[in-house]
Parts: structure tokens; sequence; C-alpha cells
């Protein structure tokens, strides 16, 4: 009895799910009329969730980068925002075998604009890649390559 | 010929190793429990992203399912892929927990192929509804009572038949996070069934089922059932880890003192910390109360550790290059959108965090690398190069390693001191985190608490306590004052704590010591990260919980209750439930709290069933009628809990998987 119920339920099962399926466009069974909404829809609905800026940063203008006497420097400018947690920046110079880097800490819940300028005797192509560090994250706030020549 | 002999001959020593192995394991019960507890928890699946680092996993699993590790297309979330868990490594975006995403790719392909011809939705509905009448079926042959099975036959057919008139198709880019959730939904089961096993392992099916039931309807576990989050496959994969080592200690056999290690890999491949944790722990253990270490069991159990940890390591090699270095140990992606140009570029600025709800990042302490990815949110070729730099805070001169052998061993013998590092100082600052407030506020009272960004959670005080979601556990926090008592009252002079000996001959005592130092030592690893935001139960903490309802059933008053007061365990648990379920309606549309609120009177309810169990251990433990409305009360509490939340609080504006589950919520709302 037990048996022929389930093996009954489970050849209705198939055969629904067949009827609604592709196979038979004649009958169309609703589609889903959240398929495009946000999967992520927050605890209580994405109402009331705002946007908890912990960082937020801006390159103040481009890198200036200087040659003299075989070196480079690179000008840095960065406006940086902190919210619960302090941020380290760091300014790093390279080519591929010698770097320099300079560094900067905005406490949290500031607003700074912090400007460095990293220098290194070297000359080709170098790159210049400046972070941000906070909370266990790090993000690029810049990296670019730009080739020096001797003269 | 010889040789395809011999292969027959492996296999079937393994296949009867097996059969010998599942010969004394009750897997009707186990069975039935897993089918009850996928049934229960499947009746309020919701089909969404609850917390958003989901949203990276439902990402990874899309990819691999393109034949890609990386995230080389964003499917869910914003363009960059800019979502918590997504992690950057030469300049390719990847996700985590990939042993949850190769879990639940089978899963997605079977779903891709029946849309081909069927409706998945249907077919969902219809397992369902199966599943409703075959655990009927087993219930009615279990309690040897004939109105159960066509009751279930008759819910079935008609859910069925209401899951189709109600419900609507379920679109193929949602078919991703079908399937994870399906991997942790299956895994609660497996959970659950466990939790009998092992259980009844040492004291019998009653107690064993009782636990199991216990289980399933606590809040740790029933609200996280069908979220894909990794910490209810990890749970499982503990649990099962301690049942084997449990059995290992009593049938003697080194076969099963292996399989131990199975579920270490597995975990790994979920999460790495979490299976370094399980590693740490079932290893000392196991060496300290073995009754063999030599050189034959060594290799044995190293063999088997070794290959359950072999998808982890192929995966991490292909991501990192590192077989030991998980996605967990890259760089954690937050955006940036930089790109590799000939001129200097202005990167955007970048908004962090951009919803609430998300893990808080992790402490990866890896700031020396760079993070990278694509401007076109792919993630892929247009993203940043990470040349590595030769140096990080000096100008040196860099000399690349010429021996690349040596330069293998120097990577994995510099990632293991890592992580180890890592390890350590985290037991430290775990060490450093046990102030009386904090742990108050984890493991006690929540309320508004110091230090959680309620902002990320639309101001509402939704983060319970342990307690306060599985109050069931406070028995553990009356045990030692029962045994003091137990002690006082016997007169007994001597205090005997068990020795290297008893642990090496009791298998109970041995299993005890494995759940006491996994507690310990994964609570402590987390403890600094909590309390905060969007765990709801604590969510960190929710591989610790089926070990902690072990020891609730490890308490001979309780194991006396269950024994000697079933029915009215029983009885007054459905009664205790139902009452609570009328209060529940009848007092919502009076006082029409926030959630937030209706989330702290189920807590200091919770807390108050939990004070009743206390008091009971610690007064009048003999009393098994008075146990029994103890245990039931904290028990129907916290299935209450599970119920409101799934049903109620947290559905507004959810799609429901089954039709009939948005009935119930109708139905609840029509009666309040």
């Amino acid at each position: 009895m037990d048996t022929r119920v389930m093996s009954g339920l489970a050849v209705v099962v198939v055969a629904t799910a067949l009827v609604a399926g592709p196979l038979v466009p004649a009958v169309s069974y609703p589609t889903d009329p959240t398929a495009n909404d946000a999967v992520y829809s927050g605890f209580g609905g994405n109402a009331g969730l705002e946007l908890d800026r912990q960082l937020s940063y801006q390159l103040a203008d481009e890198p200036t980068v200087t040659v003299a006497d075989g070196a480079v420097t690179a000008r840095t400018t960065i406006t940086v925002q902190t919210g619960a947690d302090p941020v380290a920046l760091r300014y790093q110079l390279r080519n591929d075998t010698r770097s320099t880097v300079a560094t900067a800490t905005v406490p949290a819940g500031e607003v700074r604009t912090i400007t460095r300028t990293p220098r290194l005797d070297a000359t080709g192509q170098l790159t210049l890649n400046v972070t941000a560090a906070t909370d266990g994250s790090l993000f690029v706030v810049h990296q670019s390559t730009f080739n020096v020549s001797d003269a | 010929m010889s040789r395809t002999r011999s292969l027959r001959q492996v296999f079937g020593r393994i296949h009867t190793a097996w059969r010998r192995w599942l010969a004394p394991i009750p897997t009707t019960h186990a069975a039935t429990l897993f089918l009850l507890a996928c049934v229960v928890f499947a009746s309020y699946w919701r089909l969404d992203v609850f917390i958003v680092d989901t949203v990276a996993v439902a990402n990874a699993l899309a990819n691999v399912a393109d034949g890609t590790l990386q995230l080389s297309t964003v499917y869910y979330g914003p363009p960059d892929a800019q979502t918590p868990g997504v992690y950057a490594h030469d300049g390719r975006l990847y996700g985590r927990n990939y042993g949850h995403v190769f879990a639940a790719l089978p899963i997605l392909l079977a779903l891709r192929a029946v849309a081909l011809v069927a409706e998945p939705a249907i077919l969902l509905a219809g397992l369902w509804s199966l599943g409703i009448v075959v655990v009927g079926r087993r219930l009615a042959t279990a309690f040897d009572t004939g109105l159960v099975a066509p009751t279930a036959a008759m819910l079935g057919g008609f859910l069925f038949v209401l899951n189709v008139v109600g419900g609507a198709a379920i679109a193929p880019r949602m078919f991703p996070l079908v399937a994870l959730q399906l991997v942790t939904l299956l895994a609660a089961g497996g959970l659950v069934a466990t939790a009998y096993l092992l259980a009844s392992l040492f004291h019998g099916h009653r107690v064993g089922i009782a636990t199991a039931v216990a289980t399933m309807l606590l809040g740790p576990v029933g609200f996280w059932a069908t979220i894909p989050k990794r910490h209810l496959i990890t749970a499982f994969l503990v649990l099962l880890a301690c049942y084997c080592f449990a059995r290992s200690r009593v049938s003697g056999r080194l076969f099963d003192r292996a399989l131990a290690y199975v579920p270490v890999g597995l975990t790994a491949w979920v999460s790495a910390p979490e299976g370094f944790l399980l590693l740490v722990v079932l290893g000392t253990v196991d060496f300290v109360t073995a009754d063999r270490r030599d050189l034959r069991a060594l290799l044995a159990i190293g063999g088997v550790l070794f290959v359950s940890l072999l998808p982890f390591f192929v995966t991490n090699l292909l991501i990192s290059g590192n077989p030991l270095q998980p996605p967990r140990l890259l760089t954690s992606y937050r955006g940036g959108g930089a790109t590799v140009t000939s001129q200097p570029t202005v990167a955007p600025s970048n908004p962090a965090e951009p919803i609430g709800g998300a893990d808080p990042p992790p402490q990866n302490g890896d700031t020396g690398g760079q993070t990278g990815g694509g401007s076109d949110g792919t993630g892929g070729d247009g993203g940043a190069t990470d040349t590595p730099a030769p140096t990080d805070e000096a100008s040196t001169d860099g000399t690349p390693s010429t021996n690349p052998i040596g330069s293998v061993i120097a990577t994995l013998a510099a990632t293991l001191t890592a992580l180890l590092d890592r390890v350590l100082s985290q037991f430290e600052r775990g060490i450093e985190a046990l102030d009386p407030q904090r742990l108050y506020h984890v493991f006690v009272r929540s309320g508004r608490i110091p230090g959680v960004d309620y902002t990320q959670t639309g101001g509402e005080t939704i983060e319970l306590t342990l307690l306060e979601t599985a109050p069931l556990l406070a028995a553990l926090v009356a045990a030692p004052g029962y045994y003091l008592r137990r002690w006082l009252t016997q007169r007994r002079l001597r205090v005997r704590l068990p020795s290297v000996s008893t642990l090496r001959t009791d298998p109970a005592r041995a299993t005890d010591l494995f759940a006491v130092v996994f507690v310990v030592v994964f609570s402590l690893v987390y403890l600094p990260r909590l309390p905060v935001h969007g765990t709801v139960t604590v969510r960190y903490l929710i591989p610790t919980v089926p070990l902690l309802v072990y020891g609730v059933a490890r308490l001979a008053p309780v194991q006396a209750v269950v024994t000697e007061a079933t029915d009215t365990l029983a009885r007054a648990t459905l009664l205790a439930f139902g009452l609570g379920l009328a209060l529940l309606v009848a007092i919502g549309p009076v006082f029409q709290p926030s959630v937030g609120a209706v989330m702290q009177a189920h807590a200091v309810v919770n807390l108050a069933t939990g004070g009743l169990v206390a008091g009971w251990l610690l007064v009048r433990p003999d009393d098994t009628r008075l146990g029994a409305v103890a245990l039931a009360c904290a028990t129907a509490a916290a299935a209450l809990f599970v119920f409101a939340t799934g049903f109620e609080y947290f559905a507004d504006g959810r799609r429901y998987v089954f039709a009939a589950a948005r009935l119930i919520e109708m139905g609840i709302q029509a009666v309040a």
C-alpha cells in the first residue's frame, strides 16, 4: 500500500515536472517573479541597510614623476577618509631589481591629504604602486608604469 | 590479468572493510533522522542571499561550472565582483570555500540537465513531498501506529499540489544558489543523523534520537540550515570526525581510526583554518588516547589524511601555485579597479564594504602583496599584474632563486610557518580576549552589545548569544554545580580525574576529551572576533554546538529523563511549542514589535528556559518529571525561535522555494 502510494506520487511528480518543462510549450508554468531581483536581500529587505564606508580615497592629482642625477622621484598626493580603523598607506616605486617604499598612517575617523615622494636610484621601466591597508584588507589606490631614460 | 586480479582483491578488501564498518551502525534510525531533518529544514527554505559573503561563493560555483576556478564572469553582486570573500592573486580574482563549491557542482549540473526537459522547482517540491511520505512511513514503523503513514501520504500529496499550483519556476540564474543551499541542507541533515549515531553509540537509541532532535531544533543549526554558509558544513564534518574517532575507540580497529581523518581534508577544503584546527585537536587527542602508535598505524593515518587533503592541495595549487596556500590566505579583494597602463592613471574612489551583513574582513596580515582585478568587472586578463617586488620596506637588490625544488620547499615551509604563526597568534589573542564582558555578550546575554555595528542590520538588535539560541546548553553551565553537589551529598572525599590509561580504555571518556579540547580551542580562536554583526546565533561557533549537545547528552540526569520519562518529554515539548506559538501569534499584533525587539524577546524567554534547565540540574536532578518539563521548555523555545525566524521575522520580501511556506507565513499574519 505504502509502496504503491510512493510510486504513484513519484510518477505524478515526474510527469508534472515534464509537463511544466520546456518540452511541452503549450503549458507555461509561471516564471520566477523575482528572477531579476538582486539576490541579496539583507536582514529585512534592502531598506534600512546603509552603506558603511570604512574607507574612501582619492588620488588628488596624477603623480609627478621627475628625474634628477640618475634618480627618479614620484610625488603622489592622496586624500583619505578613514572609518572605524586606521589606514596604512604604502607608496612603492620599483623596477625589476630594486624598490623603495614610503609609508604613512591615517588614524581612524579622519580625513587627511598625504603626500609622499618615493625616490629610487634607477632608470628604465618603473612601477608606482600605492596601496591602502585597513583591517586586514588591501586596496589598490593607484598603479602605473612608466619609462625613464638615463638622460 | 594478475594486475586485474590484485586490483579486484584490493577493492574487495575495501568493500568488505566498509561493510564491516557499516554493519553495526543503526542506519535505519540515522536515515530516518536525516530525512526528517531535511524535510523540516526545507520547509522554510528561502531562495536568496542572506549573508553577502555568499555572493563570492555563488560566483565561484558558477565559474567552476564554466570550467574556471577564477571569477572570470560575475554572475551575482556588483559587476566588479567587489564583495567580501573575493581574493586576488596574480591579477585574477577567486572566491573561497571551494570544498562547498565542488560539493555543489554535481547538483548544479544535475539541475541544468533536468531543466532541459523538466521544471526543477516541481521536482524539488516532489522530492520534499516524497520525503514527508517516507518519514511518515518510517515513523509509523517505529511507533507501530497505523495513522501516521496515511496522514503523511495525504499531507505529502496535498503539499505537492499546493506547491505546484502556488509555485513558480526557478530561474536558471538561481541554480548555483539552489545547489549551494542544497549542500548546506544535506550537511545539516547529516549533522542531525551523526548526532544520533554519536550519542547512541554510548547511550542507546533513545538518547541518540533525543540528541538528534535537540540538535535539529537548536537555533544555531535550524536557523542556518538552508543558508549557504560554511559553518554547518564544517560542523557536520567535525562531528563526523568525532563519531569516527569514538567508533575507533569502541572497535579498536585501525581502519576506523584512519577514517576519522577523512573529514579533516574535507573541512580544510571548505575552510582551511577550521580544517587545521580539527587536525591539531584530532591528532593530539588521538595520539594521547591511542593504544598503538607504531609505524604502520601512523602510515595508515598519514595516508588517509594525505588522500583526504588532495582536493584541497590541488585547488590551492591551481589558484595560488602553493598547495598550502588557500584563497583565504591570499589578499582580500576590495576593488580599486587598478589597471596597468603606460601612463599613470587615477583609480576610482572606492567605497569599501558595499553592503551590510557581511563577514567582517579577515585578518590576513598580508599587506605585502598587491591586489588587482579587472576594471571591466571581469577580474580577468585586464587586471593588474602582480609582479613580486623584491623587497618590502627597504631598497635592496633582488636575487631570484635558481633551484626550483629548493624554492618549492622554501615556499611550503614559509607558508606552513606563516599558518602556524597565524594560528598561534590567534590563540594568544583568544586568551587575551577572555574578558568577562565579552564572554557575557557571546555566551549569555546580548541586548544591545557594545562594539557591535548595528548599522549593518538596519539598527536591529538581532545578534543573540549562544545560550539565547541554544538554551539547552544551560545544562552544561550547571554541570559543574551538579557534580559538586553530587560529590558533597555522596561524601566522596577523593576527586578522581580521568587518567591517561582511563582515556585509553574508556571510549566515552576519550570522546569527551576530543569534544572538550575542540570546543575550547575553536572558541578561543574565534573569540577575538566576537561579538560581531551578522552572526545572529554566533554562527562562527556553530561547529562547537553539536559537540556541546553531545555533552548535554552525556549528563546522567538528562539520560535518565530521556529513558525514563520519554512520553512526558515528548508531550511537554509539543505542548510548550504549541503554547509558545499561540502566545507569539496573540502578542505580536498587540505590540507590533520590530525584528530586533522580537529577537530580544526570544532571547529572554530562551534564557529563562535555560535557567529552568540549570535550576533543575542544580536543585532536583533526580526528579525526571521536572527534568522532562525543563528540557521540553528549552527545546520548544529553541524550536519556536527557528520556526518564527524561518517563517515570519526574516520572511518579508523573500522567495520561498516551496509555496506552502509562504502560505504558512500568510496564515500566521492572518491569525495575528
